[in-house]
């Protein structure tokens, strides 16, 4: 099996070293690309602050012996700062050491992997896009999209975790909280000591979330809140199988207005707050732990509030926003290892006396889903260079990406299936498991039909001219 | 004079007469180099033990002290040792920037090598153990800073990256438009090495065995040759010992592991065994930008790097059969006995004389002296350990 992915691998790596990683990116973006992106220009005035220094710009000196470049480095999408190279290497190898192995076994037993859940902690990738003073590594979009994408080509239910647990978590405190927040929580999440998630959809209120039915009240002598309602679909709810989590960021209902929505951090044993049941059975993403979490006079302190009473709602869509390029390079990711597979398998397996690969079906398979994989993956990173995590209002090109991606990681898989043929139906060729999780991505943060409604509300705006 | 007061204090510790011989050529020869650096001046070639030198200059209470390898006579000399009330120890560690060793590699369409272009690389496995042996010595406080050197193209900066984000404190990169596997060749880089030494006073320097892409495993033993320091190759454990002065390594051998303590300053190299890398967290990655690497070419460090030899061709191997599973050892007899052709012979495992017909007698031999060990259900490993 490891000399069948030779091929594809080092297709697929010789990008990430090659100056010229692929014929359409790199020197070749066209110069109208360039030009299509206005916001570029506000963003690279930010990007000193936030360690973006890749968008757009000559790269500068890095040190000060060095001459000036000449011809003109091109920047890889992909890659934009040696940084982003760097990353990607790590997780890469660190993927296949330790991810890869684990991924049939921990999906077939349904069971979350825990101590190599903490393995990502010590590596950094919990927190990262955390700044270093809470015990993250500082990074940017860019860096979150490309640690899913090579997570996810492994194992995307683990990736799952990881993804609840350092985005809707993680990031979302990160970006929302208080101060004082932030140091009680961050450093033992962002070293895996502490396993968090977020709550908000519900039993009755999913893509319609502000209309959920979860609501905290102040108790009578106003010292703390109460916390009560259901909570469904919640990734990281459980780990064990038998209690909570252990810390999650609770949206609920704070006043009648419909934007009335506060967040708040409740913790493992809390008192009312419980874990309803474990979800069994789920089509994919097995190994990662799905759970109703209940909340029944839930205690809440004060200083558990996170930003204002009544103000999540802004908090909810500008993670929202960062969650769905997480998701898109979920996607990016079991679609490039699905190309892998299938590739390799059409090279070494003989139908007629020819490989399958001589067979006009075939390429049509091969060839469409390495397109529509490396569509996707140039628009991710188009979103994840310039988003910038503080932000919001990118609503528009963040459930574009993952619209398109979460449908073509869907297609890729199901195209790998068909050229594995009986191989690829079962689990053992990974496609089967790969094909089952890639459904999830349209559903999951956001359903298409949601993507659908926000997209037109937002193109409504632009509807004379498109940037 | 303290050198000769530093010879008598060795030779209480000298074994042979051998040994204090050799003792008393050396120390004549430093007496030599000293005069010759003459007031303050020192005499930086390496080939005149520039170094060594440059040291007894320096440090002019050092005492000297000998190890003599046992086995290989290519190697160790004497040595130089280092003074103890020197609190700062630097570690250089030479990294190379090879081909992945997990990509099948290619010939190239002109025969002249493999194929480099579009082909993923990675720091070589062997410097990625020695980088990480560094970092463990700095953190048991043996060491107080590491240097990482690279020699190569423009993209080595990128595995110096690496090695920064696995604790190395800065980075040189020597640039070169040779090509790593063939035209850039040991003894250059050996040499460039002992000038970098020299320039950065480093006490110990652990290279890898030998580069997945050259295979040679020669610069080690040639760095120590041009600095006149000990040498400790095929480390499978170091440790320090008496008091930071020297290492105690364990080094694989053919015949089994054999343990060595070497005196510092002196020159490692690292076999697979020896540690587990860590990965560059991600924070480290971040931090490694902002740590300093310097820029050097083999001009400025006076070092012809001209190739000694070039290849005229490059093939692949010759395609091999598929092999046959046999079911039990006397049908593994039976074949070796009427069906095997003999190929080729391990004189390390299969010790004896080499026989003329097909089938080698002394593999038979072994063969039945092992199934007796079996069946007697005893375990054997092979080779024994030396001490």
């Amino acid at each position: 099996m490891l000399t069948g992915f030779n091929f594809s691998r080092r297709a697929g790596r010789a990008r990430l070293f090659s100056p010229l990683p692929c014929p359409s990116f790199g020197a070749a973006t066209p110069p109208s690309l360039i030009a299509q992106r206005p916001a570029l220009q506000c963003i690279t005035t930010i990007a000193t602050k936030h360690s973006r220094p890749f968008v757009n710009q000559v790269p500068r000196r890095r040190f000060s012996s060095e001459p000036v470049p000449s011809p003109p480095v091109q920047i890889d999408p992909f890659n934009p700062t040696e940084e982003h190279t760097h990353l990607r290497t790590t997780v890469r190898a660190f993927v296949e050491k330790e991810v890869d192995p684990q991924a049939l076994v921990f999906n077939r037993r349904e069971e979350f992997n825990l101590p190599l859940f903490r393995k990502l902690g010590e590596l950094g990738l919990l927190g990262l896009s955390v700044p270093a003073e809470y015990g993250g590594s500082g990074m940017d979009a860019t860096a979150v999209a490309i640690a899913h994408e090579e997570l996810s080509a492994a194992d995307p239910a683990f990736c799952l975790a990881y993804l609840a647990h350092s985005l809707l978590f993680v990031n979302n405190l990160a970006q929302n909280g208080s101060h004082a927040q932030k140091s009680k929580y961050l450093p033992a999440a962002c070293a895996g000591t502490a396993v968090g998630g977020m709550c908000m959809s519900e039993p009755g209120a999913g893509t319609d979330v502000l209309g959920m039915g979860t609501a905290a009240t102040k108790a009578s002598d106003g010292s703390h809140y109460i916390l009560n309602g259901a909570k469904m679909w919640i990734t990281n709810g459980t780990v064990d199988g038998k209690s909570t989590g252990d810390v999650y960021l609770v949206y609920a209902k704070t006043g009648q207005a419909a934007k009335d929505v506060s967040m708040f951090l409740v913790e493992k044993g809390s008192p009312g707050f419980r874990l309803g049941q474990k979800l069994e059975d789920k089509l994919g993403m097995r190994a990662s732990m799905t759970a109703e979490l209940v909340f029944d006079d839930c205690r809440v302190p004060l200083e558990n509030l996170v930003g204002k009473e009544d103000g999540a709602a802004a908090c909810m869509m500008r993670n929202l926003e960062i969650e769905r390029v997480g998701l898109a390079a979920m996607s990016v990711g079991l679609a490039r290892r699905c190309v892998e597979v299938m590739n390799a398998y059409a090279q070494e397996r003989k139908a007629f006396g020819q490989p399958l690969n001589a067979f006009g079906q075939v390429q049509r398979h091969v060839a469409e889903s390495y397109a529509e994989y490396m569509a996707g993956r140039a628009y991710l990173y188009y979103v994840a260079n310039q988003l910038d995590l503080s932000s919001s209002g990118n609503g528009l090109d963040a459930d574009g990406v993952k619209l398109y991606c979460a449908k073509m990681g869907k297609e890729v898989a199901d195209r790998a299936i068909q050229v594995l043929g009986g191989y690829g139906y079962v689990g053992e060729y990974q496609v089967e498991r790969l094909w089952r999780d890639a459904k999830l991505l349209e559903i999951g943060g956001g359903t298409n039909e949601a993507h659908h409604k926000n997209m037109v509300r937002d193109l409504k705006k632009h509807h004379e001219r498109l940037l | 004079m303290p050198i000769l007061r530093s010879r008598r204090d060795d030779s209480r510790t000298m074994g042979s007469v051998v040994q204090r011989c050799l003792v008393l050529i050396f120390v004549v020869r430093q007496v030599q180099v000293v005069k010759w650096s003459k007031a303050g001046t020192v005499s930086r070639r390496a080939e005149d033990r520039g170094s060594i030198a440059m040291h007894l200059h320096t440090k002019y209470d050092s005492i000297f002290a000998t190890s003599i390898y046992r086995k290989n006579p290519a190697v160790y000399l004497l040595q130089p040792f280092h003074s103890t009330t020197t609190s700062t120890m630097r570690i250089l560690v030479g990294v190379k920037r090879v081909i992945d060793y997990a990509v099948k590699v290619r010939v190239a369409a002109d025969k002249k090598g493999v194929e480099l272009n579009n082909v993923k690389h990675s720091m070589n496995p062997f410097c990625e153990i020695a980088v990480e042996e560094a970092v463990r010595l700095k953190e048991k406080k043996f060491a107080t800073e590491i240097v990482a050197v690279s020699v190569g193209t423009k993209q080595a900066q990128e595995t110096l990256r690496t090695a920064l984000a696995m604790g190395v404190d800065r980075g040189i990169h020597v640039e070169t438009a040779l090509r790593a596997d063939q035209e850039l060749q040991p003894l250059a880089v050996a040499k460039m090495l002992a000038k970098l030494v020299d320039k950065e006073k480093a006490g110990l320097v652990i290279l890898g065995k030998q580069s997945i892409d050259g295979d040679n495993a020669q610069t080690a033993p040639m760095l120590a040759a041009l600095l006149g320091w000990p040498q400790a190759t095929f480390a499978a454990g170091v440790e320090p010992v008496d008091e930071n002065k020297a290492l105690k390594v364990e080094r694989e051998t053919d015949t089994g592991s054999e343990v060595l303590k070497v005196n510092l300053p002196a020159v490692l190299s690292t076999d697979l065994r020896l540690n587990t890398p860590r990965y560059a967290t991600i924070p480290n990655i971040m931090k490694a930008k902002k740590k300093p690497m310097e820029l050097l070419s083999p001009e400025k460090l006076g070092v012809d790097v001209t190739p000694k030899t070039s290849v005229i061709s490059v093939a692949e191997p010759g395609k091999r059969k598929a092999g046959i599973m046999v079911e039990s050892v006397d049908e593994l007899l039976d074949k070796l006995k009427n069906e095997a052709k003999y190929r080729g012979y391990d004189q390390r495992l299969y010790p004896g004389k080499r026989v003329g017909k097909h089938v080698c007698v002394g593999f038979m031999r072994r063969c039945e002296k092992e199934r007796k060990i079996w069946s007697e259900g005893r375990e054997r490993g092979p080779g024994g350990v030396v001490e």
